[in-house]
Parts: structure tokens; sequence; C-alpha cells
């Protein structure tokens, strides 16, 4: 066992060391955000695996967990039984486990790969993990999670880190961007650490910021409650980030999430991190000439999504195919905003309501589903909007269950001055789930939020204005 | 132990064959395939059976013929995008041990990604989607059973395109499907939370 940990710590210092000095200086030329010429596929590789390594070693070595104490019988035995559905807890599965494909992708994206290239490095790192990072059984939710949440993730990490760092700034400001970059995204600032480039003077890529963004906090309170149910209610304060980068009608369409959305909501004694709405542009087309009154663009999105509030927990990893429209309402800068598109749940989880045993906690499943959303903008800015999403999953994990869902939420915010506003929010999630073997469940829970709201942003001008 | 000691090495060796491979062909620059292209081809395969409460004693396999038909498009130099359908089907398949063997058809249908790595025709493949699975058993009066359920699959696959001619190419498939198909009850036979994983190896032709 001692030799296998050596093995794997020796493995551990492979990526960084490689990664330093294979990467040459780069050139004025060279760097941007998304896309840089020198890949370094191997040094990727050897990085998501040191990744593994540093996690499995840390929980070993440091936490004392039995499950890292892995060796050739755990790997045989794993490899021998193959995939199975785990009973973690919600927030690892559907959080942790998404953030720790983001540090495998951006082991990728930090040497160079564009982000196709780095999906498959997000599914080795996960499947390594699952096989041989831990004695469990491989997971298979874990694997989706980690598979498709990851790339969602650590490209919104990517990005943000990017845009916090100043290639031309000197200093005590230098570091403490350097240092903020390695919090938001640790791989990625940890090979600029080892290749040097925390002090070295350059040239800003061009692409750092993008041409359009917004950044929006909320603080305030927020109370939800389960209708007629025996959850009771929860009220707390709360805190939530508001994050788009690009803009569908302002950026058009370069490379996977050259538009993202993420949505995130901290709620002390209220859930934590209990939601977390990530909306990426695959790919998107314009339909119309780009000059009328009118705007319509076919969208294929990436969407990841996490609620886990005290009295509900749904997630999903999802593909959306739909038409985002864009209608202009005269001189004064207001347009309407729709969405109306159709889903695939690659897949999605929600409470096992029929079978709370401690084995069996979340029913997982794919399915289908449907959005329709409206909003009333300017600028970027989103004064009313209305959604409507339909969610129908089919559990393949336990019972056979089928799980039908609507979400609906309304929010206004009135601005108050140029970056300060007021805002409410008003949701009402309904849950049916037909269970054959037990009896249904029905449910409906409503969330309420109000809050102060602080926004930054650029936008792209309306060509239409 | 000691036999623990060298399966794991046969996989990691062959897992880092194949990434390697990939890894250093992500430099290349040819596509082999352009354009619309269409692939259809057979092989055999195992299917491996495993409930969720599974010991390694208790895991079942089975062999079969396997088909697969993959159709779609260049979205760049290096990138493809497609559908693909697969299907393997094993008659001599116990669900788990102890249990009187089924016919077992499985599949998948869903989009796929291939990543061509260099100029050789090497390739990498993901791909996400349905799984079906099919499950029959005779009665004791000779009654044919089925049990059918729908679930979620992912597919990962290495394969290679040889030059036939401009438009045609033969290509060898490595692949693996996932396929989550939930409890399956037929006859004497049930599984709960089967998450069969079949192994493939095919060969089929490529118009592109």
């Amino acid at each position: 066992m001692k030799t296998i940990a050596r093995l794997w710590l020796t493995a551990a210092c492979i990526g960084l060391p490689v990664a330093a000095s294979a990467q040459p200086a780069p050139s004025r030329a060279e760097p941007t955000v998304t896309s840089c010429t020198n890949k370094q596929t191997l040094n990727a590789v050897a990085q998501s695996l040191g990744v593994n390594i540093a996690v499995n070693r840390a929980n070993a070595w440091v936490f004392g967990y039995d499950w890292a104490h892995v060796g050739f019988k755990s790997w045989a035995s794993n490899l021998d039984r193959g995939w199975k559905w785990d009973a973690n807890q919600f927030t690892t599965n559907m959080f942790v486990h998404p953030y720790h494909g983001s540090l495998y992708f951006n082991a990728a994206r930090a040497n160079c790969l564009n982000f196709w290239e780095s999906v498959p490095i997000a599914f080795l790192g996960s499947w390594e993990w699952e096989y041989f990072g831990e004695t469990f059984r491989p997971s298979l939710n874990d694997f989706y999670m980690t598979g498709f949440g990851g790339p969602i993730l650590g490209e919104v990490l990517h990005r943000v880190s990017a845009a916090v760092l100043d290639e031309e700034a000197d200093g005590a400001e230098r570091i403490g961007r350097e240092l903020a970059a390695l919090v938001i995204n640790p791989v990625g600032g940890l090979n600029r650490l080892v290749r040097g480039q925390w002090t070295r003077h350059g040239v800003n890529p061009p692409d750092r910021i993008s041409d359009s963004y917004l950044f929006q906090a909320k603080i305030g309170a927020r109370r939800v409650e389960e209708v007629e149910g025996q959850d009771g209610v929860a009220s707390s304060p709360t805190l939530l980030l508001d994050i788009s980068l690009g803009d569908v009608f302002g950026t058009p369409y370069r490379e996977p999430l050259d538009v993202v959305h993420m949505l995130a909501q901290v709620s002390p004694d209220g859930g934590g991190l209990n939601l977390l709405r990530i909306v990426g542009r695959l790919y998107g087309k314009e339909l119309t000439s780009g000059d009328g009154w009118q705007r319509h663009e076919l969208l294929v999105n990436q969407r990841m999504d996490y609620v886990n509030n005290p009295v509900y927990h749904f997630g999903e990893q999802s593909l959306e195919v739909g038409v985002q429209s864009l209608w202009r309402t005269g001189p004064s800068g207001f347009h309407l905003s729709t969405r109306l598109a159709g889903d695939a749940v690659m897949l999605g989880a929600i409470e096992a309501l029929a079978e709370p045993q401690e084995d069996r906690t979340i029913d997982w499943g794919p399915g289908v589903g449907a959005i329709a959303e409206i909003s009333l903008e300017r600028d970027g800015r989103t004064y009313l909007s209305w959604y409507n999403r339909v969610r129908y999953l089919r559990a393949v994990s336990g019972a056979p269950a089928n799980h039908t869902l609507l979400f609906s939420g309304f929010d206004i915010t009135i601005p108050l001055t140029s970056q300060l506003g007021v805002g409410a929010y008003l949701s009402g999630d309904h849950r049916y789930s037909h269970y054959t073997e037990k009896p249904d469940v029905d449910r409906a829970y409503v969330e309420t939020r109000v809050y102060l709201t602080w926004t930054l942003g650029h936008r792209t001008p309306d060509p239409t204005r | 132990m000691r036999g623990d000691a060298i399966r794991c090495a046969v996989a990691i060796a062959a897992s880092a064959i194949l990434l390697t491979a990939g890894a250093v062909g992500l430099s290349g620059q040819q596509v082999p395939r352009n354009g619309f292209w269409l692939e259809g081809g057979t092989g055999t395969g195992t299917i491996r059976s495993a409930g969720s409460a599974a010991e390694r004693s208790e895991v079942t396999v089975a062999y079969g013929r396997s088909l697969h038909l993959r159709v779609g498009g260049a979205v760049s130099s290096r990138v493809l995008l497609g559908v693909e359908l697969f299907t393997l089907d094993s008659d001599d398949l116990a669900l788990q041990q102890g249990d009187p063997v089924v016919d077992a058809q499985n599949g998948s249908v869903g989009p796929v990604v291939l990543w061509y790595v260099g100029g050789s025709g090497l390739f990498l493949k993901g791909g996400v989607g349905v799984a079906r699975g099919t499950f029959s058993a005779r009665s004791a009066t000779g009654q044919v059973i089925s049990a059918k359920r729908t679930g979620s699959a992912l597919s990962f696959d290495v394969g290679f395109d040889i030059d036939v001619a401009r438009w045609l190419a033969l290509t060898a498939n490595l692949g693996t499907y996932i396929l989550a198909i939930g409890d399956v009850s037929v006859e004497d036979a049930s599984v709960d939370d089967l998450v069969a994983t079949v192994y493939e190896a095919g060969i089929g032709l490529t118009l592109r």
C-alpha cells in the first residue's frame, strides 16, 4: 500500500512541473482567453490525473477517510462490478461533482485546449476518479454530473478568472488579482504560478472582458415553503449573484459558451448555496437580418440546474433547442425578449419521496421538458420577467417512477439609480410523482424574495435603436 | 491479489494507450470524413449485468452480436457531430447469478461527437442518449414474456478509418456503452437498478 501511495504521490507531482517545462513564454500576439495556439494535451491529461491524486491523498492522509485508501483490490472490484447509482448527499452529487469536473476541464483550458477538446478531459478525469480514486463502486450519476457539469461550470470559472486577471497590472494589485483568479479557477491559477505568469508583464488578451457583460448582486430576504405540506416554512437572508457574459443578439456566435448566464443564491441558515443555474450557448444561428424590429436566433444551450432549498431538491444536466427572440417596442430602448425551447434532460435528480431510506434519497433519470420565458429589458437589464418550465423525468434508479415538475416564476426590478435598484421575486413550483409501487406524491412549493440590487455591466449597443 | 493486480495493470495500460494515442493525435490536421457521412457496422460484444447490490461474484456476463449505425456531418476540422443507433443482442444473459437466462436486446440512440486525432484516421467518440432494454423469457406454458425498460445511455469509442476509396472507408471500433435501464423483472429473473455495461468490437463501412 505504501508503494502505491508513493507512486500516486510521484504521479501527482508530474502535471505542474511538466507544464512549467513544456510551456514556452507566451508571445505578445498569442494569448487569448478562449483560444491559444500552444495546445498541451498531455499536460492536460497529466494535470487531470494530478487533481485526482491530490484529492485522493488529501482525503486519505489529511482526513483519514477509509474510502480513499485505494489499491489493486478496490480497482479490480470496481472494474468488475461497474456502475451503480450512489446515495450521497444532494450537494455532493449535484454541486461538488460538477465543481470537481471543472477542475479537470480547466486543466485542459489552462493548456490551450478549446471547449470541445476540453470536454473529454472532464470525462476522463471523472472516469479515473470513479474507478480508481475511491474504494466505492463507480457512481454513474457522479460520472454524468462531473462530465457534463464540469465543462459548463468550468468554462464560466475560466472566463470570470480571465476577466479578473490583468497582465498589465503591477505590485499588490497584480498579486491580488492573481490570488482572486486562483480562488475562482484553482487549476488555471496554479498553471500561471508555475509558469511564472503571476509577475510577468504582458498584453491582455483581446477577449479578456466580454463585449457584453452584466454582473448583478442582490441582497435581501427570502422565504420558501411547502404549500399544505409538512416541511414547513424557512426564512433567511439571501445573496444572489447574477452574471451574464455575452449577449445572444449582441455577440455573434463564435464558439461554445460565448454567451452564458449564471445565477447563484447563497442563503445563510437557508440551505447555504441553494441555487446554481447556468445556461450557456453551445451553438447559435440568427434567423433574421439583424437590423429589423424583430430578431430571432436558433439556439442550442447547455443547462445545469441545482436547487437545494430547505423544502425540496432538484437538479439536472440538459440540452435546450429553441428560439430566442427580441421584439423592439419603440424608441425608448425597451424590448421584449422571449425564449421558447424544448429540453432533453441527460440526467435529472429529484428527492425520492417514496423511498426515504438511507440507501435511496434521490431518484435519477433522463427526461424531456420545455421552457417559455418572456422579459422586458433595456440595455441588457431585465425589469420584468416571467418563466415557465416543465420537466418530465423517468426514474431509472430504484422503484419505477415518473416525475412531472412545473416551475413558474415572476421577477420585477425597479431601478433607483444607474446601478442600484429594488426587486422582488415570486415562484411557484409543483411536483407530481407517480410511483408504480407506492402512493403518488403531489406537492407544491412557493418561494418569495425581496432584495436590493447592485448592477455593473456593459452591453453592446442594440443596432436597432 | 496477484490476479487483481494483473487485471488492473492491463486495464490501466489499455486505457493509457488509448488516451495517449488520442492525446498525441490531437495535434493533427486532416479530417478523414468531410461533410455528410454514414457509417454502419457489426461486431461482437459482451454485456455485463450488475444490480445495485451486486458483489463481484454476482456479476454476470453474456456475449452477443452488435450492430451500429451512425450518420452525421463535420462541424470543424476535427470534430464531427452525428446520431448513433446501437444494439447488442444476447440470448443467454442471466440478470443475476443463479437466475435463468433471458434473451436480452439492449441498445441506445442519441447524439454523438467524434474527435479525429491526427491525420491517421484515429478517432474518439462520445455519446449520450436514450437506452432501451428488452428482456424476454419463455414461461412454463411456453409463452414468451417480455420486460421493456427505457433509460439513459452514455457511450465511448475509439475507432479507426482505413481508406478504401476517396468516398469509402473500412472502420474499426472498440467501444463501451453504459446503459442505465432500471429495475428489470421477467419471469423468474430480476435485478434492481440495472446498469448494463456493454463492451463491443466491431467493423463497418463508412460512406463519406
